[in-house]
This record gives C-alpha cells, sequence and structure tokens, in this order.
C-alpha cells in the first residue's frame, strides 16, 4: 500500500496598489542620458511617485543590483510602492544578495518566499521578523508565517498566525478601495481559514478540520480546490460515502475547469476502503482508459516545446480567444491554468503595464519618453514571459500529478486485486449486500442530507453523500 | 434396496468429492486470473516507471512466484491423477513445464533486482523470493545461499530475517546438523510470535536434545506444550506428550516423566510403551529395552504388564532379537494356556508367533544361509519351536502347524525330521479328515524321501519307506504315481523280505491296475524268481496256473517268457547230468524233452542241438547230421547263427569223414536258415556246401545252392570263387545253358571279366561247332570286348585268355604270307621290278601284323607270327636269290645276279636277324610253343621232342581216377 501525502499547498500572492510621482522630475534627472546612480534614484523615486512603475521596473532592477549598500528610507517606500503595483514576480528572480539590501517588507517576504522553497525554514522566519500588522503586506506575510510554522509542525503557533492572517486580511480587504486588492485579500483570507483546517488536519483533529474547511464559503474562488480536501478529511474520519459525495460534486459542469487526477484517485482508494473492489478497479481502468493516451500527448508536447515561454504564453491567450488547442486535455489544462489566481495576477499586471504604457505614449516625445516605453515593453514582454513559464509550469506539475497517480492507481488497483485474492485464499465471499442506504451516512451539524437525483445544483454541490455500505468483513 | 441406498450414498459422495473438486479448480481459476490481472497492473507500472522501480519488479516477481505456485499444485494434482504405470513413461517436465516457467521468470526477474540494484533496500526480500524459488525448484544448494543472502540483507529485526533463518535452521535440522540449527533456530523464535512458533519450538527442542542439552529441551517442550493450548498457534500437543517422555528418558527423569503424564491424565505405561517403539524406530534398542523393563517393573496390573510383554515383541521383532522373542512369545503362550490374555492381546502374539514361524521358515529356505549350514539349523529350530507354539495357539489347526514344522525341516535338509512331522500331521489330518494336509503330508514325504541323503543311504531310508508309501496308498491308489509307489512298495517289502505283504500288495495292485501288465508282470517275476530260488516249483506253477486263469493279466511275450521259465526248468535237470559226465543221462533227458508232450518247441529245439553235439562228441556222424539238421530246421535264426560255429564243425567233420552229401547238406539248410541274416559263417557255407556238392559229384545239388545265392545275398567275391568252378564242372558234363547262365551271372561284375575270356572262348568254339554263327559272332565280340577292357584297366589276363586273342590274329598273317608267296617274279625286267615291290610292301604290312600280335604280350601267338613272318622273308629271299631271267645273255645273268645279291641278302640276314630275336624271346620268357622247334630250327628233320619217362595218371577234384 501506497502512502498518500498531504500536501500543503500554498498559494500566496501580493497585489500592491498603484503610487503617483513626478513624471518632469523624472525626465528633468534622465537629461541626456548619462545619469549618476544618484540620478537613477532620483528618476526611480519619482517615476514611481508619478505612477509609472511598470516603467520603472528595469531601472529599479538595474539599480538594486548597482547599489552596493542598503537602500535609503525614501528609496524603501519608492521600492514598496512599485511592487505594490507590479507585484513581486519582476523581482522575484533577483539574487538574494541584491534583495538583502532592501529592508522593505515586500522584498523581506520574497526573500522568504524564495527560503521557504529552499526549505530554509528558519531563515524564511527571520526574513518575516516581527511583522508590522498595519503593513499592507501583512495578511500575505502572516499567511506565509503559519504556512511555515505548520510545516515546522509548531501548529500551535501557525494556528494563531492563520487566525491572525483571517483577521488581518478583513482588516486590509475593509480598508481597500482595488477590486484585485479585494480579491487578493479575500483569497488569502480563504487560504488562511483552510491553513486552520489543515492544520488541525496535520494534528489528525479531523473532525475540527472538518468544521473549519466548512468556513469556507462554497462561493469562495478557492473552495473547488478546497472541497478536495474536504473529501481528504472525510476519507480520514472514515466517511467514506461522503467523500465520494463530495468527489462526485466535481462532475457538476461548473467544475469542467477543474483538472485534478488525484480526484480519481481518491475516489479509488475510498472504495477499496470500502471494500468495494469492482467500483475501485473499474475507477482505475477508467482513470487509465481516459487518461494514459492524452498523459502521452501532453509529454510529447511539453518536450517538443521545451522552454519556449512566449508559445505557452501564445496558447494561453488563444485560449483566452476561444481559439482551439491541439488537444483536449491541453484545453482543460490551459483552462484550470486560467483560472489559477496567479495567473490573474499577472494578467493582471499586463494590463495595467499596457494602460501604462498608452499613458506614456500620450507625453511629449523625448529620448526619455522613449526610454519609458522601452522599459515598458520589456516590462510586458517579462510579464508575458511570466504568464507562459506558469503555463508550461501548470502542465508540467501536472503531467508529473498524472504521472503518479497512474502510479498510484496502479498501487489501488493492485491492494483491490489483492484483498480480492486475500478473499478467495479465505474461500467465503460477502455476497447479498445491498449498496446506498441512509443508515450509513454519519453527519455532523452542519451537514444535511440531500438526495441526490443525477443532477448538481450549485448550492448542493460538496454536500452530496453516498450511501454505500462497506463490503469488508 | 441396500444395494440401491448404497448406490446413492456412492453418488452422493462422488458429488461432494467433485463439487469440493471443481470448487478447489475454480478457486485456483480465480486467484490465477487475479493474479494475472495484479501481473498485467504490475507490468503497466513498471513500463511506467521505464522499469526502473525495484520495489515494482520485486512485486512483479513475487507475483509470477505465486502463479507458479499455483500452476504447480495443478500439475501435481493431475500428474497424479495419471494411472500409475503410465505415469512412469510420461514426461515429468512436460507436465510441470507451466510452472516451472513462471518460476524461472520470477527467478529471472529477482536476480536482475539483484544484479541492477545492489543497494536496493528491499534486497532481502528478493533474496528471500529467489530462495523460496530455488527451494520450490528443488534446488536446495541454491535455495540454502539466497536464504543465507536474504537474512544478511534484510534488517535484523525484519520478518523476512527470521524467516530465512528458520529456513536455514530447518535445512540444518533435516541434515542434523542441530548445533548449526540451534542459534538460528532461537534468533528467529526470539522474533516471531506466529503460528508456527510451536512447530519451530518443537524443532528447536529437538535439537537441544540432540545435542544432550536435555534440561534445555525438557524446558522447551514444556512451552511447546503450554502453548500449543492456545488457539492462536499450531497444536503441537500430540506431539510433544509423544517425544516429552524421551527426553524424559535420557535425562534419566522417570520420575519426572511419570509426573508429567499423570499430571496430563495420561497412562504413563502407555506413554512409555509408545516411547519404546519410538525410540526403538531410532534404532535405540538397549534403550528401549530398559525402558520396557522399567515400565514393567513399575506396572502393577497384570493385564498392562501383558501390553508390555507385547511391546517387548514388536521391539525384539523390529530388531530382530529372535531368542529374546521366543523366550517372550513362549512366556504368552503359557500365560495363553492359563486364559490369561485377552482377545487383543492373543491376537498380537499369535500375529508375532505366526509371522516369525513364518519369516523364519522362509529364511530357511531361501538360498541366503545355504552356505551357513549352523545359521540355517539355528532358525529351523526357531521356526519350528514358533509353529509349535502356533500350534497351541491354535489347537484346531495343529495338523498344519506340525506340517509346516515339517516343511522347515525339509527346508533346513532335516529330511528325517521332517518324515516324522509330516506323518506326525498326516495322523493329525487324517484324525479330523482333512485330505488337504494329508495330502500335502505324503507329498513331503514323498520329496523328503527322494532327497540325496536316502538315495545314497538306502539303509537309513529303510525304515521310511513302508511307512510312507503306506500311507501314500491311503489317499491315492489310481494314479500314475501311485503306480510307481506300489512298485516302491513292494519292493521295499521285498527288501525287508516281507513276501506275504508283498504278494497281497500284488494281488492288489492287479486289482487296482489290471490294464498294467508290465508292472504286474515284473511284480510277478520277482514272485516267482524268489520261488524258483527257494525252489518252490509247487508255488510258481500254482502263479502260472493263476495266470492262465486269468487272476493276472500278462502280455503274450511275458506268457512266452514264462514258457521259457518252464524250459529252463526243464532243461535245467539234463544239463547237470551233462556237466557230471552222464552223457548217456543227457542223451536220454534230451531225447525226452525232445519228445515230450509238455516241452516248448524251444526245449524242444534246445534238445536237438545238444543231442546232435553229444553224438557228434560221441563220433557218430549220422546222428550228429540228423540231430543237427533237426536242431537247424527248430532253432530260431538267431540261435543257428549263434551257434554256427558248432553247425559248421559238425559239417566239417562230416566232410573228413568223407561224408560229403551229408557235410554239403548240413551247409545247404545253414544257408536256407540263414539266408536273410547278415551271418559271417553264410558265404563259407555257401561255398563249402557248392565245393562239397562238386566234389561229391551232384552238380544239381551245387546248382540248387548255387541258386540261393541271388536271394541270400551271397557276395561277389564267393560268387565268382565257385561260378568259375561251376562253369568248368558244367562244360565239362555239356550243360552248355547252365555254364552260359553262370557266365551270364558273373558277367555282371567286370572284375570277372578277364577270367571270362576263356569260358566264353570255349562256349564259342561250341557254337563254331553247332554253326550258330550269330552266337559266335557275340561271343567274340564279348572276348575282344573283355580282352580291351581289362587290357585297359591294367587287370591280370589269363595267359591262356591272352593265346586265345593272339591267335585269333595268326590267319591274317597266314593271309599275307599266303599273298606274297602267290606272286611269282616274272621277266621282263619292268615287271621284275614291280613284282619285287610288290611283295616288299606285302612284307611290310605282314611286319606291322606281327608287331600287333607282339603287343598282346602271348608267347604263342608271338612265336606262331614269327614263324611266318621268318618264312615269308626266306622264302623271299630265296625267290630273288634263285631267279634267273630267261632269254638274257650271261653276263646280264651274272650282272643281274650281282644286282640282286643286294636285294636278297639284307633280306635273308632280316629274317635271320628275327629268328635269332625270337629265339632269345622263347629262353628268356620261357615259352611254350609248338612253333618253337621251328622259329629256333627251322625246317630241321631232326625236330626236338619230349617223350616222358613214365605213363601220366590224370585224377579228378575228389582225387578219383
Amino acid at each position: 500500500m501506497f502512502s498518500m501525502k498531504i500536501i500543503l499547498g500554498l498559494c500566496i500572492s501580493l497585489s500592491l496598489s498603484p503610487v503617483f510621482a513626478s513624471y518632469k522630475d523624472a525626465e528633468s534627472s534622465y537629461g541626456k542620458g548619462s545619469i549618476s546612480l544618484a540620478g537613477y534614484r532620483r528618476i526611480l523615486i519619482n517615476l514611481i511617485n508619478d505612477g509609472y512603475a511598470f516603467a520603472a521596473v528595469p531601472w529599479m532592477k538595474d539599480y538594486l543590483v548597482k547599489s552596493s549598500g542598503s537602500l535609503d528610507g525614501e528609496m524603501e517606500i519608492a521600492l514598496d510602492k512599485l511592487l505594490t503595483v507590479t507585484g513581486v514576480h519582476p523581482f522575484e528572480n533577483l539574487p538574494e544578495k541584491i534583495l538583502n539590501r532592501s529592508r522593505s517588507i515586500n522584498i523581506r517576504y520574497i526573500l522568504a518566499k524564495k527560503l521557504f522553497k529552499k526549505e530554509r525554514y528558519q531563515e524564511a522566519l527571520g526574513q518575516l521578523g516581527n511583522l508590522d500588522s498595519d503593513h499592507p503586506n501583512y495578511p500575505f506575510s502572516s499567511h506565509l508565517k503559519a504556512s511555515i510554522l505548520s510545516v515546522l509542525g509548531n501548529h500551535a503557533a501557525a494556528e494563531i498566525e492563520f487566525k491572525d492572517c483571517v483577521r488581518g486580511s478583513l482588516r486590509e480587504k475593509s480598508d481597500t478601495k482595488s477590486l484585485l486588492r479585494q480579491r487578493q485579500l479575500q483569497i488569502n483570507h480563504d487560504y488562511c481559514v483552510a491553513g486552520i483546517a489543515r492544520n488541525s488536519f496535520a494534528v489528525k483533529n479531523y473532525d475540527k478540520s472538518d468544521l473549519s474547511y466548512l468556513d469556507i464559503p462554497k462561493s469562495s474562488y478557492i473552495w473547488p480546490e478546497i472541497l478536495f480536501e474536504e473529501a481528504w478529511n472525510s476519507y480520514y474520519q472514515r466517511s467514506y460515502n461522503r467523500t465520494l459525495g463530495k468527489l462526485v460534486s466535481y462532475n457538476a459542469p461548473v467544475f469542467d475547469f477543474i483538472f485534478n487526477p488525484e480526484i480519481d484517485v481518491l475516489k479509488a482508494l475510498t472504495y477499496m476502503r470500502m471494500c468495494l473492489f469492482e467500483d475501485a478497479k473499474k475507477t482505475v481502468d477508467t482513470f487509465y482508459s481516459s487518461l494514459l493516451n492524452p498523459s502521452r500527448k501532453l509529454r510529447t508536447f511539453l518536450l517538443s516545446k521545451g522552454k519556449d515561454y512566449s508559445y505557452f504564453y501564445q496558447i494561453v491567450s488563444d485560449h483566452e480567444q476561444g481559439k482551439p488547442l491541439s488537444f483536449d486535455l491541453l484545453d482543460t489544462l490551459i483552462k484550470a491554468y486560467r483560472k489559477d489566481m496567479a495567473y490573474h495576477e499577472m494578467k493582471g499586471s499586463l494590463t495595467e503595464a499596457l494602460v501604462e504604457y498608452k499613458r506614456v505614449t500620450e507625453l511629449p516625445r523625448s529620448t526619455f519618453r522613449s526610454n519609458l516605453m522601452r522599459n515598458i515593453k520589456q516590462t510586458v514582454s517579462d510579464y508575458r514571459r511570466y504568464i507562459g513559464l506558469g503555463a508550461r509550469a501548470y502542465l508540467v506539475k501536472t503531467y508529473a500529478d498524472l504521472f503518479i497517480s497512474f502510479q498510484d492507481m496502479s498501487y489501488i488497483k493492485l491492494e483491490v486485486l489483492a484483498q480480492r485474492k486475500e478473499r478467495l485464499y479465505r474461500t467465503d465471499a460477502v455476497v447479498g449486500k445491498k449498496r446506498g442506504d441512509i443508515q450509513y451516512i454519519k453527519r455532523n451539524e452542519k451537514q444535511y442530507f440531500w438526495d441526490f437525483n443525477g443532477e448538481f445544483w450549485a448550492d448542493e454541490l460538496g454536500d452530496y453523500v453516498f450511501a454505500l455500505r462497506s463490503e469488508c468483513e | 434396496m441396500r444395494i440401491v441406498f448404497g448406490i446413492l450414498v456412492l453418488i452422493f459422495c462422488m458429488n461432494v468429492a467433485m463439487a469440493q473438486r471443481i470448487s478447489l479448480d475454480e478457486r485456483r481459476a480465480k486467484i490465477i486470473l487475479i493474479i494475472n490481472e495484479e501481473l498485467e497492473e504490475v507490468s503497466r507500472l513498471a513500463k511506467t516507471q521505464n522499469y526502473s522501480n525495484p520495489d515494482t519488479l520485486l512485486r512483479m516477481s513475487e507475483l509470477n512466484l505465486e502463479k507458479a505456485r499455483h500452476y504447480r499444485e495443478a500439475e501435481n494434482e493431475k500428474f497424479l491423477s495419471i494411472d500409475p504405470d503410465r505415469r512412469r513413461s510420461v514426461s515429468k517436465a512436460q507436465y510441470f513445464k507451466t510452472s516451472t516457467d513462471l518460476f524461472e521468470k520470477a527467478n529471472d526477474i529477482a536476480l536482475k533486482i539483484a544484479n541492477k540494484y545492489k543497494r536496493y533496500s528491499g534486497l532481502g526480500d528478493v533474496y528471500f523470493i529467489l530462495a523460496n524459488n530455488y527451494k520450490e525448484l528443488g534446488e536446495h544448494k541454491k535455495a540454502r545461499v539466497y536464504y543465507g543472502l536474504a537474512s544478511k540483507k534484510s534488517p535484523k529485526n525484519d520478518k523476512i530475517t527470521a524467516k530465512s533463518n528458520l529456513a536455514l535452521a530447518d535445512y540444518y535440522f533435516n541434515e542434523s546438523e542441530f548445533s548449526k540449527a540451534i542459534p538460528l533456530y532461537e534468533f528467529s523464535l526470539n522474533r516471531t510470535n506466529e503460528a508456527w512458533w510451536t512447530k519451530d519450538a518443537y524443532n528447536l527442542a529437538w535439537s537441544y536434545y540432540r545435542t544432550r542439552r536435555f534440561d534445555k529441551a525438557i524446558s522447551l517442550m514444556l512451552q511447546v506444550h503450554d502453548k500449543s493450548g492456545n488457539a492462536k498457534y499450531v497444536n503441537m500437543r500430540p506431539q510433544v506428550e509423544r517425544d516429552i517422555g524421551i527426553f524424559y528418558v535420557d535425562a534419566n527423569k522417570l520420575n519426572e516423566a511419570i509426573k508429567f503424564y499423570e499430571k496430563l491424565g495420561l497412562n504413563y505405561t502407555e506413554q512409555f510403551l509408545k516411547i519404546a517403539n519410538n525410540i526403538a524406530s531410532q534404532g535405540r534398542f538397549a534403550q528401549a529395552e530398559k525402558l520396557l523393563e522399567q515400565a514393567e517393573k513399575y506396572e502393577k496390573d497384570p493385564n498392562r504388564r501383558n501390553e508390555i510383554l507385547i511391546s517387548e515383541l514388536d521391539l525384539f521383532d523390529k530388531f530382530a532379537k529372535i531368542e529374546r522373542h521366543l523366550a517372550v512369545s513362549k512366556e504368552l503362550t503359557e500365560k495363553f494356556q492359563k486364559q490369561q490374555l485377552n482377545a487383543d492381546q492373543f491376537k498380537k502374539l499369535q500375529y508375532h508367533v505366526n509371522k516369525k514361524a513364518a519369516e523364519l521358515q522362509k529364511a530357511v529356505a531361501s538360498n541366503l544361509y545355504s552356505n551357513v549350514a549352523k545359521v540355517r539349523s539355528l532358525k529351523a529350530e526357531q521356526s519350528i519351536a514358533y509353529f509349535d507354539l502356533a500350534g497351541k495357539l491354535s489347537p484346531g489347526d495343529e495338523a498344519e502347524k506340525v506340517f509346516f514344522q515339517g516343511e522347515t525341516a525339509f527346508a533346513a535338509k532335516k529330511y528325517g525330521r521332517s518324515i516324522n512331522y509330516y506323518m506326525k500331521s498326516y495322523d493329525l489330518s487324517k484324525v479330523k479328515g482333512d485330505r488337504k494336509i494329508m495330502g500335502q503330508s505324503v507329498e513331503g514325504m514323498l520329496a523328503a524321501l527322494g532327497q540325496n541323503v536316502f538315495v545314497r543311504n538306502k539303509r537309513a531310508a529303510g525304515k521310511y519307506y513302508i511307512p510312507v508309501y503306506t500311507k501314500y496308498l491311503e489317499t491315492d491308489k489310481k494314479s500314475a504315481r501311485a503306480k510307481s509307489i506300489y512298485t516302491k512298495l513292494f519292493n521295499a517289502y521285498f527288501d525287508k523280505n516281507m513276501i506275504t505283504e508283498a504278494e497281497a500288495l500284488m494281488r492288489d495292485y492287479a486289482n487296482e491296475h489290471s490294464s498294467d501288465l508290465k508292472t504286474q508282470e515284473a511284480m510277478l517275476a520277482k514272485v516267482m524268481e524268489y520261488y524258483r530260488q527257494k525252489k518252490n516249483d509247487a508255488k510258481i506253477n500254482s502263479y502260472i496256473a493263476a495266470i492262465n486263469d486269468g487272476e493276472f493279466k500278462v502280455s503274450p511275450k511275458y506268457a512266452s517268457t514264462l514258457k521259457a521259465l518252464q524250459t529252463k526248468m526243464q532243461i535245467e535237470g539234463v544239463q547237470q547230468s551233462l556237466e557230471k559226465g552222464d552223457k548217456a543221462v543227457a542223451l536220454k533227458g534230451y531225447h525226452g524233452i525232445y519228445s515230450g508232450a509238455d516241452s516248448t518247441s524251444k526245449a524242444k529245439a534246445n534238445a536237438a542241438y545238444n543231442l546232435s553235439a553229444l553224438y557228434f562228441e560221441m563220433g557218430q556222424s549220422d546222428a550228429s547230421y540228423q540231430w543237427g539238421a533237426v536242431a537247424i530246421k527248430e532253432m530260431d535264426t538267431k540261435d543257428v547263427v549263434k551257434f554256427s560255429d558248432s553247425i559248421l564243425t559238425i559239417a566239417t567233420s562230416l566232410f573228413l569223414k568223407q561224408r560229403f552229401d551229408l557235410a554239403s547238406d548240413l551247409n545247404h539248410r545253414y544257408v536256407l536258415k540263414t539266408c536273410k541274416n547278415n551271418s559271417s559263417n553264410k558265404g563259407l557255407s555257401f561255398k563249402n556246401g557248392i565245393f562239397l556238392a562238386l566234389a561229391d559229384g551232384k552238380i544239381d545239388k551245387a546248382m540248387e545252392i548255387y541258386d540261393l545265392a541271388p536271394v541270400c545275398q551271397i557276395s561277389d567275391a564267393i560268387l565268382a570263387d565257385v561260378g568259375f568252378e561251376l562253369i568248368k564242372d558244367l562244360m565239362i558234363v555239356k550243360r552248355f545253358e547252365s555254364a552260359e547262365k553262370v557266365i551270364s551271372d558273373l558277367e555282371r561284375n567286370s572284375k570277372n571279366h578277364a577270367m571270362l575270356i576263356k569260358p566264353l572262348d570255349d562256349l564259342k568254339n561250341i557254337y563254331t561247332g553247332v554253326g550258330d554263327n550269330e552266337k559266335v559272332r557275340d561271343l567274340s565280340r564279348r572276348i575282344n570286348s573283355y580282352y580291351q577292357d581289362s587290357k585297359n584297366k591294367r587287370m591280370d589276363i589269363p595267359v591262356e585268355a591272352v593265346d586265345l586273342v593272339a591267335m585269333d590274329l595268326i590267319p591274317r598273317i597266314l593271309a599275307k604270307k599266303n599273298q606274297i608267296e602267290g606272286i611269282k617274279l616274272s621277266f621282263p625286267e619292268n615287271t621284275y621290278n614291280s613284282l619285287v615291290k610288290q611283295k616288299l610292301a606285302l612284307l611290310d604290312q605282314l611286319t606291322v601284323e606281327v608287331t600287333a600280335i607282339q603287343k598282346t604280350g602271348s608267347g604263342k601267338g608271338i612265336v606262331a607270327a614269327y614263324r611266318l613272318a621268318i618264312e615269308s622273308y626266306e622264302n623271299f629271299g630265296k625267290e630273288i636269290m634263285d631267279f634267273t631271267p630267261e632269254g638274257k645273255g650271261d653276263e646280264y645273268v651274272v650282272s643281274f645276279k650281282k644286282a640282286m645279291s643286294n636285294v636278297y641278302n639284307p633280306i635273308l640276314m632280316n629274317a635271320k636277324k628275327q629268328r635269332a630275336e625270337v629265339k632269345k624271346l622263347i629262353e628268356n620268357n620261357k615259352i611254350l610253343s609248338e612253333n618253337n622247334s621251328a622259329v629256333m630250327w627251322g625246317s630241321d628233320p631232326l625236330t626236338r621232342q619230349f617223350l616222358p619217362d613214365q605213363p601220366v595218371v590224370m585224377m579228378d577234384r575228389g582225387g578219383r581216377k
């Protein structure tokens, strides 16, 4: 029997509000183009203050690289402003040494994320330090901090931090007028609620976890993916009929953008747990028959396109414009990718960058304007690259998930076969049991039993419960 | 109804069995189906993982192994269901092909893992699979290596380590390497607590025991016993209860053993008996025996004591302690006789006694001990003793058991004893009316009596003949064998001088086997001979009378023998007189026999011969001839041949006494009597008879005897001897036809041809005389033919015959001579010359003729031929010399004469030379010829003549004038 790992996925995103500064000052500082580092500083501060964040990105990165010392207070504020508009993506690939020159909360957040990814958890925590709860990035940083604590097994502290994140998100959301930022904060809030549930799950307090998950409304952006985690939780609660009920919700047309091979893996696993071997086997076989060839196509596709990120951006763009893609799975995955929050952020930044570009073109002709236009083009190009890279990364990850899922499915099938065989070795078998009976369903106070009549209703999604009797002896 | 029910039950049972079988097969098929699915899935998984995950490959190997086991199970069932006879000829490998392929596949995969993933954490599992695989394939050497590797490569506390060590321990255990097995068992048992713990611990306990660590062994056994009470474990209690006693015994803790068994409520005697059997089976006889002795000591209950004794029987039986076994058997048999054994004990005892008796008997009868007489004898005695006990245990079968004793003694070559047992068994079975045992006993007796020891030692056998044969005839009188037994018993009576019993047996035989004349005759002969020796003629005559009355039936031949006996008896008296030299009495006696009415023809012939002999001795030729003739007539030819010398002697004596006629007649009779027999004297008598007849002038008698020649197959040599003599006499008496017949008989043999030339010439002269020219020509042809033939074969030709042939050529020379002399010389000169030439040519021809006669070698002929040649030359020479041509002058004449001298001189000289030659021939070859004088001396008027001094007397063959 293989072991199923629960991966606590984190999707931490950051979106900052635009800032305004003096373009004229910037242009005058730029002069003839041969400027000093101090001149750079002046231009950047002015540009950012005048709302030309995307045009400032290349020069800001250049300044950070060239400036050997720490940033001064004014420059730190300017950088924070810039990050709030562009997001952290353009700076994420800067070396740690460079990033360390800034004491900006946003830069520390970037650094913490980088260290977290490198599993250098204590260092990551060190970057986050004592967060300033009034800082706009606080909800995101506290989310990251809670996650790191949870990974480190400090569940109690993690729970406190998650709850702080929930509160901070709500507070920050109420203080902002940007819809995008509101949405980001709502999503951050929901993830932190999920983090509380996940934290309980990690300490095997499944009942508490179950209740915590229910605090995420069905209207939440993250609910479709959280439903899968709920299914797992039910599974660990041995409430297999409920697991199956939650998983069946993914069959609803409204979830057609969801592509998660683990849904089928969990379904097969649940059937197996209930000793419904034929159902388990059927699930495995269906999985193989429906996804094996597409997965091979995906592999071939990825290998053939390599790291041509502009191509990947192009297919995302084509898909957005309703153009058909070369095979169904690719279509589904790109659709799913387009639902991803990170994509939305990058897409949003890209759009805003284009708006800024338009604004720059409307300025009087000058060398400085030309340089700004070139800078924005570079930034736009980078965003497209990030989108392409994100799409490819998603496809690669999905392929990896599929690869693992195929193995998981094989393991499940083998387990099913082993158990069937074991029964034959023991000679007697279970016969004459009826399937589907309400008495086998476990409920808690927040759940109601819904009869499933073959149709999916939005308000019923996630509440379906199977009534299968376990055939285990 | 019962049958129907039985069938129904059978069908039901078959259905149940079938159902179970089907169920089993179906289940196996389902399992295999699942394994196939698993294999399919694992293959898919392995492919997904690019065959780089050893876990998956290991699973694949495991599944192949599992599948292989199922197939092996099914194949095994199928293989075992084949008829055993057929099973031996089928290919086993073919039947187990599928499973073997699968095992090999599992093996291949496992080996690939082991070779490719040296640091694979599941390597222990892989090796464990390989080990199990090789174990399944019966390759235990490899299996052990892999169990070792599995143990080494698995974590210390892993199940695989424990299981591998257990497998290795089992190997050592099975090889009795207990000290190596112990640490492995200990290691595994400390780390496992599964159902099989008790079984493995049981093996460990045995290992302790085998290494003489008795306390540990007992302690562990007690643990196993304790744990076996828990359903979780395999129940080893029966084995522990069976074996712990052995441990206690060897640990010298018998009391603790008793306590152990008593605590369990078990009968310790029973346990000890089991243990004894058990350790006995290990070959530990002494300990088993000691244990039983102890048990016997502890046990007070008589019934259980009997059980111990029975166990001892088992023990002694197993270890071939026959003496001990026999002693215990005797003890138990006594108990049986005192009615102290229960039915089961009796049954076991009887089994042992019967088995042992039979085994020993078999051993005695086998070839194994044929060269170790002492051992065989001992075993025979033991077997006999067992049969004795068997008889006591089953009195109703005593006859049979005694019979077996007899058989055993027989097999041990104790034939005398065997006969005694057979006779006893015969008597016992006779009382019971058991004809089978009676028959077998009698067979045994006869077989024993037929052995060499009795054949060679009649004295030893003598005492058994009469009782044995008498018993046999009680069971069988009619068979062919019975006939033989009658004879043997008859002889046995005779040997014992029990004549009355023999006579009674003879009468019984005549009654039972009236048609068997031969045996009756033999018996009669023996009886009559007995009485003859006793000179009890009355008894003999009474038997002859009984035979004549038909009381005994005899063959004609026997009847004649009987007559011979009578004859013999008649002759015997006269013979005795003769032996005493009392010839007169003898003569009288023989005359009496010859003329006696009771005398047999043989006796009469005998008497006639003896009379002839007696008269011969007495010099009375006529009487001797007379009785000789009678004897030849009445005697068998065989006897005549037998006494031929005597008969011919009498005939010779008659010849010497000038009684040619009697002598010839006796020879003639002899030839007639022995005509068809191959007697050496037959030819001699034939010749003598003819010569004596011829001497006596009895040519007809001679011809009468001669005519017997072809019938009596007289040899050609004898026939020629007598034939030529007969021809001479027949020619003399002018019986030419008879002579011609004899000549004709002799002509058939070419060896006679040369000798026949003269008689043929004589005949020719006769026929010439009567003018039968045709006959003459025929005879001339035959003469010439026989002459040429004989000459070619270089046979001796009589001189007179040669002369005859040569003289036959003389007329031709004479004719030439006359022809030469008929030519008269005359002139003129040419004519003269021509005539001389003509004469000279004729002279040449004449000379050639002379040469031809010379070649015959006939003196007479040669001399005659020379005479004519000499005369021809001389006359011709003289004619030339004397010729004077007429009308010629002298000178011419002188000249002519002178010239002619050269012609006639050589001719005359040649004549002279020939005369000298022939003279020399005559002298050298002593030729006596009427022409001698003429050729030697010419036509001298004083021709020499032979004039005898006295007149010559001519005599005939008989010496008569």
